[in-house]
């Protein structure tokens, strides 16, 4: 071990790994001043009542990125090793650390549990510190010393954020790249970006958000059951406009027994997006509507299409029950003249409800021109329906 | 005299012997070819060979074989007195 460990700078704990009560104590015994693995530098950590024994073998101090997960379910996780957990957490390395992650499959009740040492090691964490995705939500005092971190460009928040009054805002923001918001503390931290803009805007001073602005190429919104989706949300949004990813996960689902749809968005309030963020090249809103109650339709493709040049990926979430009708509207309507002489994107695939769309005849035929003229490289992704099939057919003969 | 030689001096420069083997290393058999080569080459294989472990148990399997064992686990089962190391098997 002596020979070959300290060249080990990656290694992937394996989760059924078991020492015999004579081999730790060896190991610790014998312990070398800069550790069993002085030159560690990645460490995945599967948790297990097994490995816990022995994880701060690896602790080395040269440790930037470790991966803490688990495959445990909510009824399988032993209850009577948190404690021996959370003291192992709390002893991480943080010199040298760079990136934390730690897995979704964590049952919600030991992210809970960890928080206190969770927040411990973070706070421990300097200035090299770029990286941390976790579902588990901080204490206030950790979230401010994250936002103080100057090097931190990715960061997965999994709590609303603190309780900002006017006079106790952040003096900066940490430029960040990618922003992933939990659906149900995303509305309280988009807010919060747009109360600082407002009062830096009321006392003309200078926004702790300048560096963000700038920064924040993607921002993702994870699912939640409320409808996140509304005007308001969106409109809060519009004050990143380098973003290049959105990604705004809402889909229908039972709600007591009734399936309803969640997404309040409606076209208008998606062409205002569109125009507001040039820099797009991936939109994701909302999964396909399956229950056609949303008020987004075709029409809002057009602004997309238009307004985000750059677009490589679009899912949204729109109703196609009316689309002939809706396809023909926006052909004639005044109001959109404007929008069909202008570029449009080079979007490749689109997923889109099926619903409403004539297999053949005058309708059929509306539907392939139609979306061809907003999206002039469309190609339908393939599904169990031949009808993309067909689309697709009719828009490559055109 | 013969660390003098032209292969020699540049042996020693470990950024050129490390991106030497990073192409040379294709299998075990190979690392132990090259290292065989010249002794300012043991260090670049080693670091090339053991830099990223899948599992702890080719390091483990350095050990001698008296120390280790290896057999499929059921899920919570841990009293292994001897061998003092019970690794998963290869799969």
């Amino acid at each position: 071990m002596r020979r070959y460990a300290p060249w080990m700078r990656v290694v992937h704990l394996g989760a059924f790994l078991v020492f015999g009560e004579g081999t730790l104590p060896k190991l610790r015994l014998n312990l070398p001043a800069s550790g069993w693995f002085p030159a560690l530098q990645y460490l995945p950590w599967p948790i297990t009542e097994a490995n816990l024994s022995y994880i701060e073998l690896f602790f080395s101090p040269h440790l930037k990125r470790i991966l803490i997960y688990s495959s445990w379910s909510d009824s399988e996780v032993p209850h009577d090793i948190f404690p021996a957990i959370a003291l192992t957490i709390s002893i991480l390395p943080t010199s040298a650390l760079q990136t934390i992650l730690a897995g979704d499959d964590y049952p919600e009740v030991l992210w809970v549990y960890l928080k206190d040492s969770f927040s411990s090691v973070i706070l421990r964490c300097g200035p090299s510190f770029t990286k941390l995705v976790s579902p588990i939500q901080l204490t206030d005092a950790v979230t401010n010393h994250l936002l103080r971190l100057p090097n931190l460009n990715t960061w997965r928040v999994g709590g609303p954020p603190p309780n900002y009054s006017a006079s106790s805002f952040p003096p900066a923001f940490p430029p960040l790249t990618k922003l992933i918001l939990r659906g149900d503390a995303a509305r309280g931290w988009v807010s919060l970006f747009n109360r600082i803009e407002d009062h830096a805007y009321a006392t003309q001073g200078r926004t702790p958000l300048s560096e963000l602005k700038k920064s924040l190429e993607s921002l993702k919104v994870e699912a939640h059951l409320d409808p996140i989706l509304d005007a308001s949300f969106a409109s809060q949004i519009k004050l990143f406009r380098n973003l290049v990813s959105l990604a705004i996960d809402a889909h229908c689902h039972d709600m007591d027994g009734v399936r309803q749809c969640i997404f309040k968005l409606n076209n208008e309030a998606v062409a205002e997006l569109a125009m507001a963020l040039p820099q797009l090249e991936y939109l994701f809103l909302g999964r396909p509507c399956f229950e056609d109650t949303c008020a987004t339709t075709v029409a809002c493709l057009l602004s997309i299409s238009v307004h985000c040049l750059k677009l490589k990926e679009l899912q949204i979430h729109i109703s196609t029950t009316n689309i002939v009708d809706d396809l023909k509207n926006i052909s004639e309507d005044p109001r959109f003249q404007e929008l069909w002489s202008l570029p449009k994107c080079t979007l490749t695939d689109l997923d889109m409800p099926q619903k409403g769309i004539p297999l053949d005849g005058p309708g059929f035929e509306i539907v392939a021109n139609g979306m061809v003229d907003i999206f002039p490289s469309l190609k339908f992704r393939q599904g169990v329906s031949s009808i993309w099939d067909k689309l697709n057919k009719r828009i490559a003969a055109r | 005299m013969i660390d003098d030689s032209a292969p020699h001096r540049v042996f020693k420069i470990c950024e050129l012997t490390r991106l030497i083997a990073s192409h040379v290393l294709t299998s075990p058999k190979s690392a132990v070819n090259f290292s065989c080569v010249c002794r300012y080459l043991e260090e670049p294989v080693l670091s090339a060979l053991w830099e990223t472990q899948g599992s702890l148990q080719n390091l483990l399997k350095a050990l001698p074989r008296e120390n280790w064992d290896c057999k499929r686990l059921e899920s919570g089962e841990r009293v292994v007195r001897d061998p003092d190391i019970l690794l998963e098997p290869n799969t």
